[in-house]
């Protein structure tokens, strides 16, 4: 039997190629290709009954595999080489997959080659996916066992369904309670493709690119009420350095000194009422945390890091003098942290000398004809710095101005190009246009980047925002007001600001610039769609956060707020506890287990242990009648108790129930009590024999 | 392979266990399996499914991944639901000795375990056999009981107590093994090899007893001759072999009712295995030929009969001698 049946390869096969299907999408095509080879043949040994290729056949190819694994991850250890060598041993074993044991090590490779697919996915479809062939793959195991049936598909299946899901409880209770500890030594994963997101360099062009993506950015969770749409101004990056066509964050600034954690910074003063929500960003690969125009608090909720490649840095969260927050190391996962914000503020009263000649920085020599207008400006309005910038937002709005995704593009004087030429730009354009003028007047000015808007989701009370809600817009610092907030796009496209994506969507559409899917599917106007899409967005977002989020940190305040304060070992008690519940469980599933006895037959062998205890035992082959008489001679003093029980037994037992002079359940009560008198009177009977023992002079 | 088993400390070790196991496992015809008879304990496979979880479980640990951790907390908990189906699978079973079927020396012994099950469980993939035997395996889902006949190899003759059975089950997932010791109290009658005896080869064994090359009717034995190759064994003169180790057949003149006696003293210069042996042999024989006989041995004679009770009788005195 040490053979595996051939329905057993068939099901290792299926369970293989299935496990095998996520890790599809980012795995080399060689290694694609080696791993479908691998089922392909073992297949066909299978169905035509071939012979399991040579030994020195396997070994070469075990060894062109590993060379090949060297060589792709240029012989560094990192997850993704051991998941690629994972992956190919688990398909070259399939070539040797003969005995019974080869297809238990495959099978249990399989869960541990599905489960390394959630370093790469966490979404709840995935999840489920993994859910239905866990079940598969316990299915595979069940079949490989020498039962009757073992050519069936539904009995294994039941089988499997049946113990994974005894098994989820357990599941949950683990989750939930088992202390969360801190990694050993950090890995991360190297993603080989940036996801579209802003960052710290940008043309106007490619703030533009975003427009089109409708990946996820962030989701934010508000504790109260939710800002009112042309409120919702995300911070993400802020540009000071302008080279004539790239637009560029300052990194060189030294971050705030003495600042009273947990307020950010004591360079703004906050009015009016605090917001307080949850961000949870997706990743980046940048260090850049997005929050509400201006967060006053923030607190991290997790990635605290010990050793390792980082040499034990906290995740630790500054705001940079240009109101940026920068995390201590680049987000690769999933970011979750809270923050305070408010609305109206005043910012930066005093405004630094380095801070403000940066933002005065303006490229030399180029868009001569912009600075010549901002000179004259200037003059009309006596050098009155608020009439100024009024005099800009003016001009956008009173000249021909529009916004598209593809303007017309200068080499040279893009400004200038912008401003008198085309007129035709994305919210960059304008943003960068706007800041250009005012700093070509002396007034200090930056552009923003983040996002603004977002998608309600009124069922969660959060926010999504994805990356088409990409925004650039401005900042100037005026005397006595600190740095202000204007959005010139504002100006063009009152709607930008008032209605949602649709007509943002109507203009790409136009254009032709959106891929289809994304516009036929997730077009906001459909209803039915729209309230499909807020649940599922409802489903992912609850799944994210409560379950694929759940760390150490979340652990410790769900604990609290359940349980108030606990100290750490208390739950190694709880879970100790647990495990002794079950112990506890299994053996009082004991009793019941000894399978198939009648109560009339566990009274009779309560009857047998007890007399057992005083030496009195049945004999192999003995009729309980037979017992009854040698059991009321060994024990003379209970033989009344012994003869009433013995009949009682043996009249329920062996007499048809038309005999029973009473019904079973009388019966057995009596029968109970005669046991209780029947072991007290034997307790006596040692006591005295005990007491006689010791008082027996010698 | 480390020759460790022969080790004095190797042998005190598993002489105690095999005493702690009398002590647990006593002898009887019919064994409900309980708690108080179950061992159980991971197999190679899930001492290796544990290592994945332990694997997972640090996986899950250093790269912050959730549902790396939920994974391996689900394994846990299906290896403990694999605990309690394993044991569930094979708690309550009753085992009872069945049948034995005689055997010869150096053949097989088979020995028919009879297995059923009294409530609504059912029971699958239930596997029984002596240590370094193959292991047969039985189910009983739809049916009430069922028989598995294990078969051991003999060396001696005589009584033939194989000991402890082992029956197992790793159903349903393979991890988790539930075992137990049960001795059945089997007892095997070994009856002698039997081995021809180098003279009487080529022998006619007609199974009408030679009527035909009867020669006249005289009642009495008439002559001893030479045994000629293809007399009847039943004519052969025993006693004459003893002492001068040549056979004679008994020439008569008419058929009779020859009462056939086996002689132990026939065959005094051959050792005693040797002679039980060739008795063994001709006892099948002359069995077979349906010829009357009787057993003449040292322990008591068996009076001249036929029919497979008699031969029983007779193979089992020559077995217990």
């Amino acid at each position: 039997m040490d053979k595996i049946s051939r329905n057993g390869v068939a099901w290792i096969l299926a369970v293989h190629g299935i496990a095998i299907v996520p890790h599809l999408a980012h795995l080399e095509f060689w290694l694609i290709g080696m791993t479908l080879g691998c089922l392909g043949w073992r297949w066909l040994v299978y169905y035509f009954r071939m012979p399991l290729p040579s030994r020195i056949l396997r070994f070469s190819l075990v060894a062109i595999g590993g060379l090949a694994i060297i060589f792709e991850y240029s012989g560094r250890i990192s997850s993704e080489a051991g998941i690629a060598l994972l992956v190919m041993s688990a398909s070259l074993k399939l070539l040797e997959l003969k005995k019974r044991r080869d297809a238990y090590l495959q099978i249990v490779l399989g869960y541990f080659l599905l489960a390394t697919g959630f370093l790469f996915h966490s979404e709840l479809w995935f999840f489920v996916y993994v859910s239905i062939v866990v079940c598969l793959i316990t299915a595979a195991l069940v079949s490989l066992q020498n039962t009757s049936a073992s050519s069936s598909v539904i009995r294994p299946m039941k089988n499997a369904v049946k113990m994974c899901a005894q098994a989820l409880p357990i599941t949950i209770l683990l989750f939930v309670f088992f202390p969360r500890m801190m990694p050993i030594w950090s890995l991360s994963l190297s993603k080989p493709s940036q996801p579209p997101s802003l960052s710290n360099s940008m043309t106007p062009s490619e703030i533009s690119n975003l427009a089109g993506k409708s990946d996820l950015a962030f989701r934010a969770t508000f504790e109260n009420a939710i800002p009112e749409r042309k409120e919702l101004y995300w911070r993400a990056l802020v540009f000071t350095h302008f080279d004539g066509e790239r637009w560029s964050a300052w990194s060189s600034q030294k971050k705030n000194r003495h600042v009273a954690s947990p307020v950010l910074t004591d360079d703004i003063n906050y009015l009016g009422r605090p917001y307080r929500y949850t961000v949870m960003m997706q990743p980046t690969l940048q260090n850049y945390l997005i929050a509400l125009d201006m967060p006053k608090r923030l607190i991290m909720t997790d990635q605290t890091y010990k050793g390792g490649l980082d040499k034990g840095t906290l995740l630790s969260v500054s705001m940079y003098p240009d109101y940026r927050l920068i995390a201590s190391r680049h987000l690769d996962k999933v970011t979750q942290y809270g923050v305070e914000s408010y609305l109206t503020y005043r910012a930066g009263e005093q405004l630094e000398k380095n801070l403000q000649l940066k933002a005065l920085q303006l490229p030399r020599n180029t868009n001569l004809k912009t600075q010549a207008l901002a000179q004259e400006w200037y003059e009309e309005v006596q050098g009155d710095q608020d009439r100024y910038v009024q005099r800009v937002l003016g001009y956008f709005r009173d000249k021909p101005f529009y916004y598209t995704l593809k303007p017309p593009i200068f080499d040279q004087n893009t400004v200038d190009g912008f401003l008198f030429d085309s007129r035709q730009g994305y919210c960059a354009h304008y943003a960068g246009a706007f800041v250009f003028l005012l700093r070509a007047a002396g007034i200090p000015a930056r552009v923003v980047g983040g996002y603004m808007g977002g998608e309600v989701n009124w069922i969660g009370q959060f926010v999504s925002v994805y990356q088409y809600e990409a925004h650039a817009w401005a900042e100037a610092w005026l005397p006595g007001r600190g740095w202000v907030r204007f959005d010139p796009t504002a100006e063009v496209a009152p709607e930008r600001i008032l209605d949602s994506i649709e007509s943002l969507l109507d203009l790409q559409q136009k254009e032709g610039q959106t891929d289809r899917f994304f516009s036929t599917l997730s077009r906001p106007g459909n209803p039915i769609f729209k309230g499909v899409r807020h649940v599922s967005d409802y489903a992912n977002y609850m799944w994210y956060r409560k379950v694929v989020g759940f760390d150490a940190e979340s652990q410790k305040r769900m604990l609290k707020n359940y349980f108030n304060d606990l100290p750490a070992h208390f739950f190694i008690v709880v879970i100790v506890s647990l495990f002794t519940l079950i112990g506890v469980l299994c053996l009082m599933l004991q009793r019941r287990s000894v399978a198939g006895l009648s109560k009339m037959d566990l009274q009779y062998r309560a009857f047998q242990s007890c007399l057992h205890r005083y030496g009195v035992d049945m004999l192999p082959g003995e009729t309980p009648g037979h017992f009854q008489r040698r059991a009321q001679q060994l024990l003379p003093e209970a033989s009344d108790l012994i003869h009433h029980f013995t009949q009682l037994y043996m009249s329920h037992q062996y007499q048809p129930p038309s005999n029973h002079s009473e019904p079973e359940h009388l019966a057995l009560r009596s029968m109970r009590k005669d046991l209780k008198m029947l072991s007290a009177l034997l307790i006596k009977r040692r006591f005295e024999k005990a007491s006689k023992k010791s008082t027996d002079p010698i | 392979m480390l020759d460790v088993a022969h080790t004095l400390p190797v042998r005190l070790l598993l002489k105690r266990w095999s005493q702690w196991l009398d002590r647990r496992v006593t002898p009887s015809r019919k064994v409900i399996l309980d708690q108080k008879r179950i061992f159980i304990f991971p197999t190679r496979e899930g001492g290796f499914f544990i290592l994945v979880i332990i694997g997972l479980f640090f996986g899950g640990v250093n790269y912050e991944n959730s549902l790396i951790l939920a994974m391996s907390f689900f394994l846990s908990g299906l290896l403990l639901v694999c605990v309690y189906q394993t044991y569930r699978n094979f708690s309550g079973l009753h085992v009872e000795a069945s049948h034995v079927a005689a055997s010869f020396a150096g053949g097989k012994a088979r020995f028919c375990i009879n297995l059923s099950r009294a409530g609504h469980r059912t029971y699958e993939a239930i596997g029984l056999s002596w240590p370094n035997t193959m292991m047969q395996y039985c189910c009983l889902v739809q049916e009430e009981e069922a028989n598995v006949i294990l078969e051991l190899d003999t060396l001696q003759r005589g009584w033939f107590t194989p000991g402890r059975t082992k029956i197992q089950t790793v159903f349903p997932l393979g991890l988790i093994r539930a075992w137990s010791w049960v001795d059945l109290d089997f007892k095997c009658l070994v009856y002698p090899k039997p081995i021809e005896h180098p003279l009487l080869q080529n022998t006619a064994f007609s199974e009408h007893g030679g009527k035909s090359t009867s020669v006249s009717g005289v009642d009495d034995f008439e002559a001893l001759r030479v045994y000629r190759s293809g007399d009847p064994l039943k004519h052969v003169h025993w006693k004459m072999l003893a002492r001068n180790d040549q056979l004679y057949s008994k020439s008569f003149t008419a058929e009779q009712e020859e009462n056939q006696w086996l002689d132990w003293d026939s065959f005094a210069q051959v050792d005693v295995e040797l002679r039980l042996s060739y008795l063994c042999f001709a006892v099948l024989e002359l069995s077979s030929a349906g010829v009357i006989f009787g057993l003449r041995m040292p322990g008591g004679d068996i009076k001249p009969n036929s029919g497979e009770t008699h031969k029983e009788r007779c193979l089992a005195a020559l077995a217990l001698f």
